[in-house]
């Protein structure tokens, strides 16, 4: 088995990918929510400042600079981790109280940096700057809570990340391993196949999810290639054993006609016995050939409505006579009328004609033999039946065979592929064929799927 | 008759081209499709016969050039392309009858002389007559030496296409084309079958034998010679 690297592996790379967009998400929100609460916390910084300088306007506006002087000193004081500065100057711009040390130059409004205030700090302050009376005052408040919060968010957000990264790529590994195992097995199916062993099938999940409808296509793709690889080896061996002996006797008829030649006799008879022999070496191929042509499939292309009673009617007329002839009762059950199949005159033809000839051939004087047709379930059954030796149960598939003969037909005339081509015709066609006993004989039943539900309907099962 | 053989398999050509001068007939042998087309168009032959795989220009589209040219000779296709399909499409590009390989020289030979005495606009008889039969195509009755003899549909069809040929041989896949429309080959005497019950009717009664069986080839209906 060919081990892929665990970063190529598509579990591994769709959790990856999962992951980093979880994170851009969580980024975009995080930001959003951090920009929301800094806000409010400005908006909160600016009304406390507003309203508390609001009150020391109000409470001491009217010119009691001592009381004022007294009561910024004690929330100087108060406010030992400078989270408040206060500073009030008279007109001169002399500090009369507070705890901002240095005297800023000209008006403060909104931020300013701590060291604008003589602090030594990394964070900002709100300030506030006013006349009180005659003198000036300047509050600022801290925005250290603000910095804070900046920092609270972004560690909080370095942690969630680690996590994330962790749990994702320990949870893409294990979708890694468990998809690597299940295509690890459809790569061992596969790689048996690609070696030539035809029955290796991929063993499929019962969670019948995408890789196990994939895996069944793939199994059914291989049947399907052993079944045909399976037939041509059927076919080369059954060519090569059932047309030897009709060389090898091709060969002897050659023999001895050279050597009647050489005595001056008359080779005529076994020249001719040649002909006869060779026909029936080309008929063979000719029907060999032609149900390859019929098993590609090409043929359905012509397809058109048929009427299976037209066809039955003119081919055992063709035949009647034969049955006559052969002292056989032959007759025919046909239905006043049936719906049209979707098939090819000629080839039902000849399928029924294969059948005929079977009877003909493999069935003695007095036998019973009947044609005949029936609907039933939205299907045309075509049936022939005789009363002659019938086939055992267990050559019956065998009959179907290219060439296959029965031990006792094996002196009668005939390929061996008339009921080949029986096949051959009849799954083209999407009908079923079953070889039944008849207690006594043969019954060869076709059912034709009718209309509508044609398409649904495969060949033999 | 004066024939045109195009056929690349040297062989073939050489045993076919013997057999019909052995006959009386000209036959001119070509080895390929250009000098085919060439000669064909510039020529007059009685019919032509055309091998389907030749070298330069396959066999099909020769045909369909002769017959674009407004050339409308009869014409046979050789070929060892056996599928019904393929036969069709070979009668679709224009030839008249088909033959496939290998064949007895003998059905070519039939098939062949069809052609040539196929005449071009056949005069509508309605009265077929060789010596004392007489088939009558409107009545739908056949008598001899004016007595009725009573046929079934498809006697009557077969004695048609016979009688329609006088003189000619039709061979057994020739009679099941035409009489029965079917394209395979049946592996029963059936053709055999029915030519014997038409010849208890027609012959057996009387004193001359009219139908008669050409040996290996086929059949063929004409007045004692």
């Amino acid at each position: 088995m060919r081990h892929v690297s665990l970063v190529r592996s598509s579990g591994f790379r769709l959790a990856m990918t999962f992951s980093a967009l979880f994170l851009i998400a969580s980024v975009i929100a995080g930001t959003t929510a951090y920009s929301v609460i800094r806000e409010e916390l400005v908006k909160r910084h600016e009304r406390v400042l507003a309203e508390q300088f609001e009150f020391l306007v109000s409470a001491y506006g009217g010119g009691d600079v001592e009381d004022l002087t007294l009561t910024i000193e004690a929330y100087s004081r108060a406010s030992r981790n400078k989270d408040s500065m206060f500073l009030l100057q008279d007109v001169r711009g002399s500090k009369l109280a507070g705890n901002i040390t240095k005297v800023p130059d000209g008006r403060l409004e909104g931020q300013v940096t701590a060291r604008t205030l003589g602090v030594e700090a990394d964070y900002t302050y709100f300030v506030k700057q006013g006349d009180i009376g005659a003198n000036n005052l300047t509050i600022a408040t801290s925005a250290e809570d603000i910095s804070e919060l900046e920092e609270i968010m972004l560690e909080g957000a370095a942690w969630a990340a680690a996590v994330l990264l962790a749990i994702s790529l320990a949870g893409g590994m294990f979708l890694a391993r468990s998809m690597d195992r299940r295509i690890a097995l459809i790569q061992d199916g596969l790689e048996r196949v690609s070696n030539g062993d035809l029955t290796a099938r991929i063993p499929t999940s019962a969670r019948g999810d995408d890789i196990d409808t994939l895996t069944d296509m793939m199994n059914t793709a291989v049947a399907r290639l052993g079944a045909s690889v399976e037939s041509i080896r059927q076919i080369s061996n059954d060519i090569s054993h059932d047309l030897k002996s009709p060389l090898a006797r091709l060969r002897i008829t050659i023999e001895q006609a050279a050597e009647n030649h050489e005595r001056g006799i008359s080779v005529t008879p076994e020249l001719e016995e040649a002909a006869v022999e060779t026909d029936r070496i080309i008929a063979t191929f000719d029907a060999l050939l032609r149900i390859a042509q019929l098993e590609a499939g090409a043929r359905k292309a012509r397809f058109t409505g048929t009427n299976l009673i037209e066809v039955t009617m003119g081919i055992t007329d063709f035949y009647e006579t034969s049955f006559e002839d052969a002292g056989m009762a032959f007759s025919l059950k046909l239905p006043s009328s049936i719906p049209p199949i979707q098939g090819d005159r000629e080839l039902l033809a000849q399928l029924i004609a294969n059948l005929l000839e079977n009877t003909l051939r493999h069935c003695a004087p007095g036998a019973r033999v009947i044609c005949s047709i029936a609907l039933q379930d939205n299907a045309a059954i075509l049936s022939v039946s005789d009363n002659g030796s019938g086939i055992p149960v267990a050559e019956r598939e065998k009959v179907l065979r290219r060439l296959y003969r029965l031990e006792r037909s094996r002196t009668t005339p005939g390929s061996g592929l008339g009921l080949s081509m029986v096949k051959a015709i009849s799954d083209l066609h999407g009908a079923s064929l079953s070889l039944e006993d008849n207690g006594p004989g043969l019954r060869v039943v076709i059912r034709f799927q009718l209309a509508a539900d044609v398409g649904a309907v495969s060949g033999l099962s | 008759m004066r024939l045109l053989l195009i056929e690349d398999d040297t062989k073939l050509a050489d045993y076919v081209s013997r057999g019909f001068q052995e006959a009386g007939h000209l036959c001119d042998v070509l080895d390929n499709g250009q000098d085919g087309l060439f000669q064909a168009t510039r020529e007059t032959y009685d019919v032509l016969i055309v091998d389907r795989m030749l070298p330069g220009l396959d066999g099909l589209s020769m045909v369909r050039a002769i017959r674009a040219a407004g050339n409308k000779t009869p014409l046979i296709f050789l070929t060892s392309i056996g599928g019904v399909d393929d036969r069709v499409e070979g009668l679709e590009a224009g030839g008249d009858d088909y033959l496939v390989k290998p064949f007895a020289f003998s059905e070519l030979a039939a098939r062949v002389g069809a052609l040539a005495r196929r005449p071009a606009v056949q005069a509508e008889l309605t009265v077929l007559k060789v010596f004392d039969l007489e088939l009558d195509l409107i009545r739908h009755r056949v008598t001899r030496a004016g007595q009725p003899i009573d046929l079934q549909p498809r006697e009557f069809a077969l004695l048609e296409v016979l009688m329609r040929a006088e003189g000619r041989v039709l061979t057994r896949t020739m009679l099941l084309e035409r009489v029965w429309n079917y394209h395979f080959d049946p592996q029963t005497s059936v053709v055999e079958t029915h030519i014997s019950r038409l010849r208890a009717k027609v012959d057996k009664p009387f004193e001359v034998a009219l139908l008669q069986t050409v040996r290996s080839t086929g059949y063929s209906i004409h007045a004692p010679r």
